[in-house]
């Protein structure tokens, strides 16, 4: 099944139009921008363990935006910064399809979450005619709050978290036999915990105007760098992580990210490179380090979709897979809703 | 996506013909299509195009010393074309083309 896959997505690629068309990868001036989404995916893992497929279904539903009209006045002739913010919800879902009688979708993560952004973006160019196309291809440099008030991790069971334990009339979980060593109830033990996490980024946009809307330059190519952190503290609203998932998981993680992006290679409307590496400050049988690289292509003419493939090490990120670390290399489809941004050129 | 021409010549120490030349020299060997007398569309490229267009038609204005006023404006590819008068519609069904 996996050489199928691969074939497909190769024979997809290679008869992708060669139209020029961008305009489902860049959001024009004005228009409400989705920046750094988590995306949908559905995809196979290799090594292949025991896992029939994997998919991810995060679509973002923006709530308030100013960023819009921030890029309509970040062009302006002083140069001055343009500030903008964003509100938005992620309802998000991972789940596994596994290869066990009867294909069971075991344990999915529920992941909905709230999401703030502010970004301040400064015209960096070195032009000072804001009607020469030099002084509007920029680079734009911004710089991104990404903050997550409150996101919950939860998978929906109601087991207790170890085999060896079994829950009393109380409901709680205590242990039914003296044990040296616990085993993690991968049938349906229960896992939640609500987590805060805010990371700040440095963007550069360099712009040209191919491709753009009438009146505007879009983003060619663009990069970003960032730093943060994640807690999972106790007592964190209900659902928060309880004390003995909390020695295990790893609670508090440093944050490195990464991304660069390019419109219009070779056949892909947008081809860009993400990394994501967590440091867990606390770590049991897993690493402390865990990353992620992902290479992904999509391809103009199919509507913000496309392939990807990704090399993944270190805890497992699947809410019961804590204890667990992995190294797969997973590629598939994705659907992105990220795009280039757009910025409006000061009028007359 | 195109651009939308507006001017007016005003007389002046250049022979008004000769500031009307200029003004459609600045347009180079864009597509074109007179509509009225004194307005016309040309095809741009993209923004950066437009904004050479007017940068052109600026520098007639300061070489006649003002004897010529205009106002361009950029449209979207396949943003329709209201006027109150009659005009070459092929002619400018050709520039404005199709919508994105």
């Amino acid at each position: 099944m996996r050489s199928t896959l691969c074939s497909v997505a190769i024979l997809c690629l290679c008869s992708s139009g060669l139209s020029a068309q961008d305009a489902p990868l860049i959001t024009r001036s004005g228009d409400r921008p989705l920046v750094s989404p988590d995306g949908t995916y559905v995809f196979q893992h290799v090594p292949h363990s025991d896992i029939i497929f994997e998919a991810q279904i995060a679509p973002r539903v923006i709530i308030v935006d100013t960023i819009g009209d921030a890029a309509l006045r970040a062009l302006n002739e002083a140069k001055a910064p343009a500030w903008g913010y964003q509100v938005s919800a992620t309802p998000m879902v991972r789940l596994r399809m596994f290869d066990q009688a009867s294909n069971p979708v075991r344990t999915p993560s529920y992941m909905p979450k709230g999401t703030f952004q502010l970004v301040r973006f400064r015209n960096a160019s070195p032009m000072p005619d804001r009607e020469s196309d030099a002084f509007n291809r920029g680079p734009i440099d911004a710089w991104l709050l990404d903050a997550i008030p409150f996101g919950h991790h939860s998978n929906g069971q109601d087991g207790c978290l170890f085999t060896s334990q079994v829950r009393g009339e109380d409901g709680e979980c205590t242990d039914s036999m003296p044990t040296t060593s616990r085993q993690v109830n991968k049938t349906d033990g229960s896992f939640s915990t609500n987590y805060i996490e805010a990371t700040a980024s440095f963007w550069r946009m360099y712009l040209d105007s191919d491709g753009a809307a009438a009146g505007d330059y879009a983003t060619r190519w663009e990069w970003r760098v960032g730093a943060g952190v994640q807690l999972n503290p106790e007592g964190y609203v209900g659902g928060s992580i309880d004390p003995e998932l909390r020695k295990l998981y790893g609670p508090t993680r440093i944050l490195v990210t990464a991304m660069a992006a390019r419109r219009s290679v070779w056949r892909c409307g947008r081809a860009s490179i993400n990394s994501r590496f967590q440091y867990l400050t606390t770590a049991v049988n897993v690493p402390h380090l865990t990353g992620q690289v992902e290479g992904a292509c999509f391809p103009s003419g199919w509507g913000g979709s496309g392939l990807f493939v990704r090399y993944y090490h270190g805890q497992d990120y699947y809410n019961l897979g804590f204890d667990e670390s992995i190294s797969r290399l997973q590629f598939g489809f994705t659907l992105q809703q990220e795009r280039f941004l757009s910025f409006r050129i000061k009028s007359q | 996506m195109y651009a939308t021409l507006s001017y007016d010549v005003i007389s002046g120490s250049t022979p008004v013909d000769d500031v009307r030349q200029l003004i459609l020299s600045a347009c180079g060997d864009r597509q074109k299509c007179d509509l009225l007398a004194d307005t016309l569309i040309c095809r741009v490229k993209n923004t950066a195009d437009y904004l050479e267009l007017a940068r052109a038609l600026r520098k007639v204005a300061r070489d006649t010393d003002g004897q010529c006023l205009f106002v361009v404006t950029l449209h979207s590819a396949g943003a329709p074309l209201r006027s109150n008068a009659s005009f070459q519609q092929a002619c400018a069904d050709a520039i404005i083309g199709p919508g994105d």
